[in-house]
């Protein structure tokens, strides 16, 4: 009764849908969000995960006076930057896109962060200038004060993480908001905050490993010593990376409340999202059993090929197991969610962003088309080392 | 009401949105003015074999990747954030109307990052035919991404036929008329203009930075870059066009209606003269720019942008969406209004007033309550549009005039929604804040100085 009455109080806080209701079809909203949402996570998982293991790479490289390791690493970091700016660009549409379904329980966990939230703004360009002024460092010889700017891009990123996961958990927990409010507490003091986190961690060195093993099958400005240490170090990375992942995602598993773990055990063709979760919760070990058969014999060509399309897929089912979550946390709660009566379709709005989007894709399509002409593998043009 | 109440201490919501907004406009519009200063400069120097000049568009790409791409997008996701924070029902309605509008400018984002990247990383990759094409596109969608956005930001002043056609029920063409409103067009001639003039002025500041450039190389670029400033001229007569589409209220404001609007108005249209008069005159003279000359301009295109952002932003009160949303965050529709003057607004706003706490508050903490619900989106205590001075001196029957007739004695002012307790309340609060409260007790002046008949 107690929690009954606890719950009621809560769901008075929960601020209305909005008037104009949906300007689309709900079920393409739930598309839009974790298409857009696995966009995101591509980009963000090399941005993050490339801020912790790049150094590293290179500090050991210099250590033990790697040659090759030096360069995987700043070829890498190269990147690093493209990274965050497309992480930003395509979490854009994410935002954007949550505000539409959600915006009433995002909105209420932005304001309730306050100053945090709006400090993550600084965390972005604190890291996004110190990348540049790494690798400028880098390339003059001064190591000490490149590490120390790489230590503080990983922080920023670390925490602009962590800003995020208490988002995500605040989300869809609005039975945290009061205490949260009252208490003037900033983080979202729940089970599932620790290895949300850690998920989202391990998943970017996870990522970041297998983006190394890419860069070494395709890298042609790359000398051959480098590019076999980029595709070895990258799937070792991976492996060790995805194992961890397996063990925290469990753990993130274990956490929620035993009515969302039934919702993601459904295993029912009318929930794609549970099922599609599922399936990459079993990739995830079988991406494992791939990664190592990989590191034995990390010259042939599927060795990275596979698990880059395995892991692909474990993020789509990852992502809908997310939204999953999400929708039947929330769907507890009386006229939490939109509903399909609260559609009030624009239709030619919607054909102008779909044409847009074709097109802004075929044009995307064309410029890297034109930018990486020979995009396949490296060891038909193979250069010896300097 | 519906949301916590974020409290920004001294400088309030309100100026927190200013400065992320005003730094993202004046950036954003760089990078669209850039995007065609770079396509423009590259193809004369393609057609011309202008060594120097594509030697400069080629050093100055790297900007756009430092500045828009970093800087630019960060203050845009800022936007964001903080109007969502400060202002979470405007954003969310803005949200909910224009979804594809905003979608659709994403997708011309994406692709001005990908062409950018590409233009920056691709000069000894492509044929020199097709670097021009990426630098062409990015322009295209740069620009593309400014037109879409320009109807969603002059939406809220001049709703157009918006209202009446969602009472209709026709979505499709609510959307159109409120993205082409009545300001649409003339507002998208001047952000142009703007964006131009301002890449012109950075290219008259970069050519500073860049090494190995003499006197003479970069006489020949500013006189180029200053080309890029003569569209001010255009400004005065598209000015007068935009503001016969804004209705008579708003538009009197600026043209003395409001001492601060009218001050703001003036700079940004000096700043925005003198600009244009420095560029013509850089161009009929041949004359170098000095660093220091160059900065100065860029200070002024700054200062035009803020105080031209800053009057568009203003002249919109009482209202955040003309017409249906006032700026204290309640919708002007009449079940909206009779719902909250008839029970209250505390009663619907559970995160300022908890249910608990209500009945049991004195009247001063449901004053200020109210404070929170309806005044705290503008205003703060005592910081910027603080209402401690605005309320000196006055007493408790001033404090309820001034309340109950908000609307007509300040025309910028939405009314007051709530109910009568609600009202004597706020005044209470608000009469607790009058400094004359606790100081400059009156002078007692001694009876044996009054003299007889009244004089002292």
């Amino acid at each position: 009764m107690t929690s009954a009455l606890f719950a009621q109080a809560a769901n008075a806080l929960i601020p209305p849908r909005d008037e104009f209701g949906l300007p689309g079809p709900l079920w393409l909203f739930h598309i839009l969000l974790p298409f857009t949402f696995v966009l995101h996570v591509i980009f963000m998982n090399f941005a993050l995960g490339g801020a912790l293991v790049l150094p590293s790479i290179w500090a050991v490289g210099r250590r033990r006076d790697r040659r090759d390791l030096v360069d995987v690493a700043m070829t890498g970091m190269g990147f690093l930057p493209i990274a965050v700016s497309f992480t930003i660009t395509t979490g854009v549409a994410v935002l954007l896109f949550v505000q539409v379904v959600y915006g009433h329980f995002f909105y209420t966990a932005n304001i309730l962060l306050g100053w945090q939230w709006l400090s993550l703004l600084a965390y972005l360009c604190v890291a996004f200038y110190l990348i540049y002024a790494s690798q400028k460092l880098m390339r003059a010889g001064r190591a000490a004060p490149a590490l120390v700017a790489l230590v503080v891009v990983a922080a920023s990123l670390l925490m602009v993480a962590h800003i995020f996961s208490n988002n995500a958990v605040l989300s869809i927990r609005p039975n945290l908001w009061r205490a949260m409010h009252d208490g003037g507490s900033k983080h979202a003091r729940d089970p599932m905050w620790t290895p949300r986190y850690l998920h989202s961690i391990v998943g970017s060195v996870s990522v970041t490993g297998l983006w190394l093993a890419v860069l070494g099958r395709c890298s042609h400005t790359l000398h051959e010593a480098a590019r076999r240490a980029a595709v070895v170090t990258g799937l070792w990375i991976a492996l060790i990376a995805t194992v961890f992942q397996v063990a925290v995602g469990l753990w993130f598993f274990v956490s929620l409340d035993s009515s969302l773990q039934r919702s993601l055990l459904t295993f029912s063709f009318s929930d794609p999202r549970s099922m599609l979760w599922a399936l990459a919760a079993v990739g995830g070990i079988v991406v494992i059993a791939v990664l190592w058969q990989s590191v034995q014999t990390p010259d042939r060509p599927r060795s990275v090929w596979l698990p880059v399309g395995l892991l692909g897929f474990v993020l789509v089912g990852m992502s809908a197991g997310r939204e999953a979550v999400r929708i039947h946390a929330l769907a507890q709660i009386p006229n939490a969610l939109y509903q399909p009566s609260d559609v009030r379709l624009q239709s030619t709005p919607l054909a102008m962003f779909l044409i847009a989007l074709v097109l802004g894709l075929g044009v995307v399509a064309m410029l890297l088309r034109w930018m990486f002409p020979r995009f396949e593998p490296s060891h038909a043009h193979s250069k010896t080392a300097p | 009401m519906h949301y916590p109440a974020l409290s920004v201490p001294q400088i309030g919501g309100g100026s927190l949105i200013a400065i992320v907004a005003i730094v993202h406009v004046f950036i954003a519009h760089f990078a669209v003015g850039a995007g065609i200063l770079n396509a423009v400069a590259e193809t004369l120097a393609r057609r011309r074999g202008d060594a120097l000049l594509l030697r400069f568009v080629r050093d100055s790409s790297k900007v756009l990747i430092l500045i828009p791409f970093v800087l630019g997008a960060v203050t845009g996701v800022g936007i964001w954030f903080t109007i969502a924070v400060v202002a979470p029902r405007a954003t969310s309605m803005l949200i909910h109307n224009f979804v594809w509008g905003w979608a659709t400018e994403w997708v011309f984002f994406f692709v001005e990052i990908a062409a950018g990247y590409v233009y920056y990383y691709s000069w000894d990759k492509l044929s020199p035919r097709r670097h021009l094409i990426v630098g062409w596109i990015y322009a295209g969608a740069a620009w593309m991404s400014l037109v879409v956005i320009n109807g969603i930001i002059t939406f809220m002043l001049t709703t157009g036929r918006w209202q009446s056609l969602r009472a209709e029920g026709r979505w499709d063409a609510a959307f159109w008329y409120a993205i082409l409103n009545p300001t649409y067009w003339p507002s998208l001639v001047l952000r142009t203009v703007s964006a131009l003039a301002i890449a012109g002025i950075a290219a008259c500041v970069l050519v500073h930075f860049l090494k190995s450039y003499t006197r003479d190389d970069r006489i020949g670029i500013i006189r180029l870059a200053s080309y890029f400033m003569l569209p001010l001229l255009l400004m005065p007569p598209v000015a007068v066009w935009y503001f016969f589409q804004v209705p008579r209220f708003p538009r009197d404001l600026p043209f003395g209606g409001s001492i601060a609007m009218t001050m703001f108005f003036l700079f940004g249209g000096v700043c925005s003269a003198l600009i244009f008069l420095y560029a013509l005159g850089v161009i009929r003279r041949h004359e170098h720019v000095s660093l220091g000359s160059a900065l100065m301009l860029l200070s002024m295109a700054f200062v035009a942008t803020g105080s031209m952002e800053y009057v568009r932003e203003g002249i919109r009160k009482p209202y955040v969406i003309r017409g249906y949303l006032w700026s204290s965050g309640i919708a002007d529709q009449p079940a909206e209004l009779a719902r909250l003057n008839g029970e209250g607004i505390l009663t619907h706003s559970p995160w300022i007033a908890p249910a608990d706490r209500l009945a049991r508050a004195d009247l001063r903490t449901r004053g200020e309550w109210v404070f929170k619900a309806e005044c705290i989106q503008c205003h703060t205590v005592d910081g910027v549009n603080g209402v401690t001075p605005l309320v000196y001196g006055w007493n408790r029957e001033m404090l309820d005039i001034n309340i109950r007739y908000l609307h007509r004695l300040k025309g910028f002012m939405p009314p007051f929604i709530g109910t009568d307790a609600e009202r004597d309340a706020l005044a209470e609060y608000l009469f607790s804040l009058s400094p004359t409260h606790h100081e400059d007790p009156p002078i007692a002046i001694p009876v044996a100085a009054v003299q007889p008949g009244g004089r002292p």
